[in-house]
């Protein structure tokens, strides 16, 4: 999301374990704080920890993956999705019981941290933005957004009525 | 000024997840819709009041480059998201398979942003150009990156897509959880349909919206997991394309069509 760094070739030895360094520690915080989350919520159950556990190690793959294709039009996302894809799917040895694991940690208390980061990392130059983008371009980013989510909604719910689905 | 320490920032968050679990799920019902607020958005709020960008004084406490640390993490933290909701797919295959037609048409939903958004601009506060770069699509790092090489960094058209760009960035995401549950709660979507309007192309906005959703219909937290993953892996893919080929230019022609309605720029707008 926020990739500012400059790309790394992996023919840097030193600069390429670094950055996998970097970014395993971020997602080390990360995962700690949706942990933390849990607990808040009152869940922390060892099913907790074992499906946060997995996914820090898909997250962790999926990175690794990410910096070694030096091709650096996906994003992580991308890569991190492809690995959590494949180690679930149906047929895949294993992936009943990822899949288990993954399902013992709830969606909302997982959100919850990335929304505080998100606050903790808007600068003073984002609230000067946002100062002066001023009350007509906050209405019409609301509508922004309202508009691309009904757009979607209604063209799926028409689609999905035709097809009879 | 000494540079952040990674305790507190920590620390901080840690305190915003607490504020957000304290105040809890708030639900707002009101004659035939509901607004649901959830926890995140108190903690998105709680972390707001915490940045010395917003309350001064405590730069001395948090010292320099705190937010360039934590949107560091934020990278790393919406990655987990991401995995749960993908992690639905390989089971929801047939799903998405057998709703494939409806999953790959409402990609091109995106042109509803301008549908809706550039008449308000253009006609209710009289923007100029302005109005192509703030509605032609939800301004992410894609489209901003496209508006900036196409029109130049210093023209109106790059003034718009900064400005919804800001806005999204401070409440894109809630905004993604309060939207669903209202429309849901309106019980004339299909709950697949809305899924499949989650995948935005931007993974925390797509995150917020299949937990607002899973939230509202428990028992079908897989398949709106795995709709909205799935139409956010083919929204990332197709966006930039839709963006290059199919809205910009459609922009153009729609902002030239409206301005004519609002006759010669009457007042520039001074946003």
């Amino acid at each position: 999301m926020s990739e500012t760094d400059t790309v790394l070739p992996a023919s840097q030895p030193i600069t390429f374990i670094q950055k996998v360094m970097s970014d395993l520690w971020l997602s080390v915080l990360a995962t700690l704080a949706i942990a933390f989350s849990h607990v808040i919520t009152g869940l922390y159950d060892t099913g907790v920890w074992i499906g946060l556990a997995v996914i820090y190690v898909i997250v962790a793959v999926g990175y690794v993956l990410a910096r070694l294709i030096t091709i650096r039009i996906l994003p992580d996302l991308f890569w991190v999705s492809i690995v959590a894809m494949l180690v679930t799917w149906p047929g895949v040895p294993g992936s009943a019981q990822v899949r288990d694991a993954i399902n013992g940690v709830s969606l909302l208390p997982t959100l919850t941290p990335l929304m505080a980061f998100a606050a903790l990392g808007l600068g003073s130059r984002e609230v000067q933005l946002f100062k002066q983008a001023g009350w007509k371009f906050i209405l019409i980013s609301v509508l922004v957004f309202f508009g691309t989510f009904m757009g979607s909604a209604i063209i799926a719910n028409i689609a999905l009525s035709l097809m009879g689905a | 000024m000494r540079p952040t320490p990674i305790w507190i920032i920590v620390l901080t968050v840690c305190i915003a997840i607490c504020a957000g679990q304290w105040i809890g799920i708030q639900r707002i019902e009101f004659g035939i819709a509901r607004i649901v607020l959830l926890p995140l958005v108190f903690a998105f709020i709680a972390g707001l009041l915490m940045i010395p960008a917003v309350v001064p004084p405590l730069r001395r406490i948090m010292g320099e480059g705190a937010g360039q640390r934590a949107s560091r993490i934020v990278g790393a933290a919406v990655m987990p998201v991401i995995v749960v909701l993908t992690a639905s797919i390989g089971t929801n295959i047939d799903e998405l398979v057998e709703t494939g037609p409806a999953l790959i048409a409402q990609e091109f939903g995106n042109l509803g942003t301008m549908l809706l958004a550039m008449p308000a601009a253009v006609l209710a506060f009289k923007m100029g150009r302005e109005s192509i770069g703030a509605t032609f699509s939800i301004a992410r790092e894609g489209g901003l990156a496209f508006i900036f090489d196409k029109y130049g960094p210093n023209t109106p058209e790059a003034t718009g897509v900064t400005a919804v760009y800001i806005c999204g960035t401070f409440f894109g995401t809630a905004l993604f959880t309060i939207m669903p549950p209202f429309v849901a709660s309106l019980e004339i979507f299909d709950i697949r349909a809305l899924a499949m309007a989650c995948g935005t192309g931007c993974a925390s906005m797509t995150g917020a919206c299949a937990t607002a959703l899973s939230e509202e219909v428990p028992a079908q937290t897989e398949l709106i997991g795995a709709l909205a993953a799935g139409s956010n892996l083919m929204s990332g893919v197709s966006n930039l394309f839709i963006i290059i080929f199919i809205t910009v230019p459609l922009a153009e022609i729609y902002y030239r069509s409206l301005a004519k309605i609002r006759g010669p720029q009457a007042e520039v707008s001074d946003v």
